[in-house]
């Protein structure tokens, strides 16, 4: 078997008592679509959080191609290779659609160089990879209003665009479907399946549908330990997880 | 940018005032004006586009001035090397306070650009050799600029405007560049510029040093301008000052800054004359200006221009 992209041994967060990730280890195969389910508050985020450094680890490893990146400050993860999306929506509200996802193609074309004499639109190649980004999720009609102004879904599509035109190597999706439509949420769910093979992806979902339908491998998740692991058929038969999650 | 008319009108109107301003006030008093148009704008590179609350620019405006002051004294070096090296100075200065500085946000951030103004005064005011001290340093020479004599005070303020539009000039350029691009996203959500892979800690730095550099640039000429650095200059209080031009001009954009200057720097001769309490007043416009005009002078003026077409509007019909 190949080196996963993504492993964590033993990976920890405690808020003072509260241990929200309890000892984690999960590996992720190259281009696959992993998905992380498990009910509300069971440390999902909090483990993503952990991968990109928001926060600090407690305890544990985290490995990215065979390097331990646990120690790294998230621009750093970043740069190598690593993007994410948030659950909450996390973009520039002031700047346009465009701009916001020009920035993380920018970053991803210079390697974050501090140019402060050239115009954006001299960069060429970054305005490229935004416009296909943008694309990719259908807001090139929107481009060029301010984040701001866009609908809330609309805004989870932006969302999702400024974590691809970083063209990271692994994805790590926080609920893309939150707050959406059925509809919306389908659309979605083909969109980040389409990345795979060409991109590895991590993501947490609540949306069932969207789960079973899309991933190649679930991980259940439950008051921050990891209970299952497994394809979707799997899972779905698995009598712990129909017990702590699947409610049946 | 955020104002509504087109650029070229906003560059049209600052060009008219610098033409202007020497006729409607005296001449030194029209070139501290730009000079605090530097500082002033400078400052909104901090507190517009990073978001960075800085109370410490007096200190900066003060090494710059000093470090001019004693090139032109002691190593007769010409104008611009001083003034250069001056901002360099200031900027290097700068680059490490503010690189520890936005290791702390908010009101943590503006207690330690404070604390580093007041240490940096201390400095000042013991260090007599270099700064004369309490008494400020005089007899700071004005020589010739490449040949051209800017001892009449209208030749001065030419020289201190070409200056102002310089610096004006090229911090448009800084906040049109990728780079000023990448501080916007800092201000607005740090944690996504991180997380889609930016050095937030190092761009707010550089954004701190540059800003440093233009407010040491300013010193310098202000060191020229009565050949004379007081030590009030670094004083905590010209940095509340500072922050006051910016706030009633306005932080949308780098023009409001500028009419602050003008604002602060009349306001100031006038009122100083007549109530030596004025210092209360600014407090109060302060108040007024965070609470309903956000936007600063530059605000209220869209505003009135609004209001205007629209009773023109309503009289038409
Ligand atoms: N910054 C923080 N400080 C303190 N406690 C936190 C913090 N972030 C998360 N927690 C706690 O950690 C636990 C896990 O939260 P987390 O957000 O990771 O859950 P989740 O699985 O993503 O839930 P959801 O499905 O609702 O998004 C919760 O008890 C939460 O209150
Ligand atoms: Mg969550």
């Amino acid at each position: 078997m190949t080196q996963p992209v993504l492993l964590t041994e033993g990976l920890s967060k405690a808020f003072g008592a509260n241990v929200a990730v309890a000892e984690v280890s999960l590996a992720v195969r190259e281009g696959t679509l992993h998905t992380i389910i498990g009910p509300n508050g069971a440390g999902k985020t909090t483990f993503f959080n952990l991968l990109t450094r928001d926060l600090p680890v407690s305890a544990g490893h985290i490995y990215y191609r065979g390097d331990e990146i646990t120690a790294l400050k998230p621009h750093q993860v970043a740069a190598r290779g690593v993007g994410r999306s948030y659950q909450i929506t996390s973009v520039f509200p002031s700047l346009t659609v465009l701009e916001n996802a020009w920035l993380a193609a920018y970053r991803k074309e210079t390697g974050g160089r501090l140019d402060f004499w050239s115009r954006p639109g001299a960069y060429t190649g970054a305005d490229d990879k935004a416009r296909a980004a943008l694309g990719r999720v259908g807001l090139d009609g929107v481009a060029d209003r301010p984040a701001r102004e866009l609908s809330y879904g609309d805004q989870r599509l932006l969302e999702i665009a400024v974590t691809l035109a970083a063209e990271p190597k692994l994805l790590l999706f926080d609920e893309p479907t939150s707050g959406l439509s059925a509809d919306e949420a389908r659309k979605v769910g083909t969109l980040v399946r389409a990345l795979v093979p060409a991109y590895t992806v991590v993501m947490i979902e609540h949306n069932m549908d969207v789960v079973m339908a899309v991933s190649d491998r679930i991980s259940v998740m439950q008051f921050g330990r990891l209970i299952a692991d497994g394809d979707p058929a799997q899972i779905r038969d698995d009598q712990r997880v129909r017990d702590a999650y699947l409610g049946t | 940018m955020r104002g509504g008319s087109p650029f070229s009108l906003w560059w049209a109107a600052l060009l008219t005032g610098i033409v202007v301003l020497p006729f409607a006030i005296p001449p030194s008093m029209a070139t501290e004006v730009v000079i605090y148009g530097i500082v002033a704008v400078a400052a909104n590179l901090l507190i517009g586009y990073a978001g960075l609350y800085s109370f410490g620019q007096a200190a900066f405006f003060g090494v710059g001035g000093y470090m001019t002051a004693n090139l032109l004294l002691h190593l007769d070096l010409p104008v611009l090397p001083a003034l250069a090296l001056g901002a360099v100075v200031s900027g290097l200065v700068a680059a490490l306070v503010g690189f520890v500085c936005v290791r702390r946000t908010g009101i943590y951030f503006i207690m330690l650009t404070f604390a580093f103004n007041q240490m940096i005064f201390y400095i000042a005011y013991q260090w007599r050799d270099a700064t004369g001290g309490e008494d400020g340093l005089s007899g700071v020479p004005r020589p010739d600029v490449l040949g051209v004599d800017i001892g009449a005070p209208i030749a001065y303020y030419a020289f201190a405007a070409l200056v102002f539009v310089l610096c004006f000039w090229a911090m448009g350029r800084i906040v049109a560049s990728p780079f000023g691009r990448i501080v916007v996203a800092t201000r607005e959500n740090p944690r996504r510029a991180a997380s889609v892979g930016f050095d937030v800690t190092r761009a707010q730095t550089a954004i701190f040093a540059m800003s440093g550099a233009f407010t040491g640039l300013a010193g310098g000429l202000y060191a020229m301008l009565y050949g004379l650095m007081p030590i009030d200059a670094v004083n905590w209080i010209n940095s509340g000052n500072i922050v006051f031009m910016v706030l009633i001009g306005g932080t949308g954009n780098l023009f409001g800054p500028a009419a602050g200057a003008v604002i602060f720097i009349i306001l100031q001769d006038v009122l100083s004359v007549v109530w030596a309490r004025w210092p209360l007043l600014f407090g109060a416009v302060v108040i007024a200006v965070v609470l309903y005009f956000q936007g600063g002078f530059v605000e209220l003026f869209h505003r009135l221009g609004r209001w205007a077409t629209a009773r023109r509007k309503a009289r038409a019909r």
